[in-house]
């Protein structure tokens, strides 16, 4: 068998520890399957084994299935197979120390996003609750129990249910229509020798919107940002076209809404990337960021952004603009919430975000249960 | 057990003799998707050489390209088969008055058989009695419903044509998936396949595929396009050149007779809409080369 000089290594410790790194994986929430771990053993038996750049590159290509898993396959693979190759007689007594990720150890949660809720305190706080009429009006500062954030989330259902759907290119037939469907009618017309009894039509399917959704959670945003994530993930999970980023003072993805994403994956993602929390709001930066990598592809023509921001920034306004004027370019339409918009008298405008109105085609609020149905009817008009 | 160095050796060397200059981590993918005969979806920004990828193979197998362009709204007529309905038609009309109970089954079975039927890429590919290169091109801008009809395909090699039953390739055929990420594709399509991203070449790599396709390019011509380009691809565009527009590039400029570039401004302004697609980009590439001379001429 030949065998790496670089690479003394034994078969059957490497194949053991497959399985080992196939949970890493899995963990680190790539999508292995039972095929890829298939694909994968055979890749590892038929000779890669031995050439530590090859099995990486064949492991790479049988279990990755995405450009961001194929981006993060080499740290892993690395941290994960580095002991094994060095040191073959290690007897794995520190196997379940290496199936964690190196950041793991560090990863702290996020003040204001953690599970044990500081919701309590919260309750403390909480005035003129009991009448929805009054609770609608509050701004969610001063409201935020839990019946209330249940009936937040059932008139996000129902806004989610009343949204229209907007027509595409592919056509079903249909017995009524503008569009004849000759293909079809000639289909049909076999039965009857040739001669078109019945002529079927074609109709255009309606599918539903998509949306990009950029959430502020830097300090100043606190409050709602916890209320707008939620908001965020009943959207997503209505909308599998939609997709969530996050920035304070950078840009992180949260996720996109076909992976069913539970409270939990969000806030595992919002653990994740806690740097910048205390550090203000950078953004300007962080849009650019998002219009150099994720927005080229996720901001499409047919897409709505929406923007979940108090609009403070360490910038100032003028760097804002040329990234708003991409974003507006590109997406279909932009609406802009901003909570604080509620402190503000009817007609005046918040200073710093006068630039940036050409480029928002609306600006609601959505800081309190009736700002935030009017958002929902925002969001449903064509 | 084979070793899997020479045979990746050997289909890079393949490959570049076709024109196409691979990096390891790509030979390896080709290989594997010959060793294990699975699909391999390659995902990356348009004009780095994805579906070139799929010519190459083609032409290192002696094989037929099939080629699937995908768009929003395409079915299984358009991917599968269908049926020549007005042959099928004239067929039912031609023996109409002469039908009776005894051969009115045979006339069914007559029109609904392989002389009526239109093969489209994917049941061509399948049916094929001969090794097919199948190339399935920037399948994220079709839609999901044609997502769900891949599946069958890709995970079986197999089409069902309910008149006729269950065709089952011959020789599996090479599939190649694109995708430019215009849309997330699914996951359950994803599984079915290996997986490899294509990134933007280094300048070394680059100069190794404009050299390979365009031999009579100058050595210092090339090191300047490539390095420009190179030098482009750090800049904030929106879109940003990949190596066809590098290729394109070069092609123009060898057309044009300029052998040089330095102190050449004017040919790089004039032939720009090589690399440059949009408006925007343009400007903002003659901007920063004004406010460069700018600085340059300042005291």
């Amino acid at each position: 068998m030949p065998t790496h000089p670089e690479l003394p290594i034994h078969q059957d410790t490497v194949l053991e520890r497959l399985g080992g790194f196939i949970t890493l994986l899995r963990q680190e929430r790539f999508l292995c399957d039972t095929s890829s771990t298939l694909n994968a053993l055979q890749v590892a038996t038929s000779g890669y084994i031995e050439h530590r750049l090859q099995l990486r590159m064949g492991l790479r290509a049988c279990l990755c299935h995405s450009k961001d898993e194929w981006i993060r396959f080499d740290e892993l693979f690395n941290f994960y197979w580095r002991s094994t190759y060095s040191d073959t007689e290690n007897n794995h007594s520190n196997n379940n120390d290496n199936n964690q990720p190196p950041e793991e150890s560090s990863r702290n949660r996020l003040i204001g996003f953690s599970a044990s809720s500081d919701d309590q305190d919260l309750d403390k706080n909480i005035t003129g609750a009991g009448d929805f009429k009054s609770i609608s009006l509050a701004d969610f500062r001063f409201v935020f129990d839990k019946q209330q954030m249940q009936h937040i989330e059932t008139l996000v259902d129902s806004l989610s249910q009343r949204m229209r759907r907007e027509r595409r290119r592919r056509m079903k037939p249909s017995h009524t229509g503008s569009q004849l469907d000759l293909r079809r009618s000639q289909q049909r017309a076999l039965a009857t020798g040739g001669t078109l009894r019945e002529l079927t039509y074609r109709k255009p399917i309606k599918r539903l919107p998509s949306f990009v959704l950029l959430l502020d959670v830097s300090q100043s945003m606190e409050v709602y940002s916890k209320l707008f994530l939620r908001f965020t993930r009943q959207l997503m999970s209505e909308f599998d076209r939609s997709s969530a980023y996050a920035f304070n003072t950078e840009l992180f993805p949260l996720g996109t809404g076909s992976r069913r994403l539970s409270e939990n994956d969000f806030e595992l993602a919002m653990n994740e990337y806690n740097k910048g929390w205390l550090g203000g709001t950078r953004i300007a930066d962080c849009f650019n960021v998002f219009n150099n990598g994720f927005g080229k592809h996720a901001i499409t023509s047919k897409t709505t952004l929406v923007i979940f921001s108090d609009g403070y920034d360490t910038a100032k306004p003028e760097k804002l603009i040329p990234e708003m004027e991409t974003l507006q370019r590109r997406a279909r339409r932009v609406v802009w919430v901003n909570p604080l918009l509620g402190r503000f008298e009817e007609n005046e405008i918040d200073p710093k975000m006068d630039p940036l109105q050409p480029f928002i085609d609306n600006y609601c609020s959505g800081h309190n249960l009736a700002a935030l149905k009017e958002l929902g009817q925002v969001l449903t008009s064509s | 057990m084979t070793d899997p160095i020479d045979p990746q050796v050997t289909l890079r060397d393949q490959l570049r003799e076709t024109g196409y200059i691979a990096d390891p981590a790509l030979v390896s993918s080709l290989h594997l998707m010959r060793v294990l005969e699975k699909p391999l979806l390659i995902e990356g920004e348009a004009g780095v050489g994805k579906t070139d990828v799929a010519k190459s193979l083609a032409a290192i197998h002696h094989a037929p390209l099939l080629r699937l362009q995908c768009y929003e709204g395409l079915d299984a007529h358009h991917a599968l088969y269908d049926w020549d309905y007005k042959r099928q038609l004239l067929a039912i009309q031609l023996a109409g008055k002469q039908l009776s109970n005894s051969n009115s089954a045979e006339l069914k079975s007559a029109v609904y058989s392989d002389e009526y039927l239109l093969q489209r890429p994917l049941l061509a590919a399948i049916r094929s009695p001969e090794p097919v290169v199948l190339l399935i091109d920037e399948v994220d801008r079709a839609d999901e419903e044609f997502e769900a009809l891949l599946l069958e395909v890709l995970s079986d090699f197999q089409i069902s044509v309910p008149e006729l039953g269950t065709y089952t390739a011959i020789h599996r055929p090479l599939v190649v998936l694109t995708s430019n990420g215009v849309r997330e594709i699914s996951d359950a399509l994803r599984r079915r396949c290996l997986y490899h991203y294509v990134d933007y070449p280094s300048a070394a790599a680059e100069l190794n595929i404009v050299k390979a396709r365009l031999p009579e390019l100058s050595q210092a011509l090339a090191h300047q396009v490539v390095n420009y380009v190179q030098t482009l691809r750090q800049s904030q565009l929106r879109k940003t050149p990949g190596v066809a527009e590098t290729l394109d590039w070069a092609a123009a400029l060898i057309g044009l007779g300029i052998n040089d570039l330095t102190d050449n401004s004017d040919a790089i302004e004039n032939t720009l809409t090589c690399l440059l697609k949009t408006r925007e980009d343009r400007d903002f590439v003659l901007r920063t080369k004004n406010n460069t001379q700018n600085d340059a001429n300042s005291p």
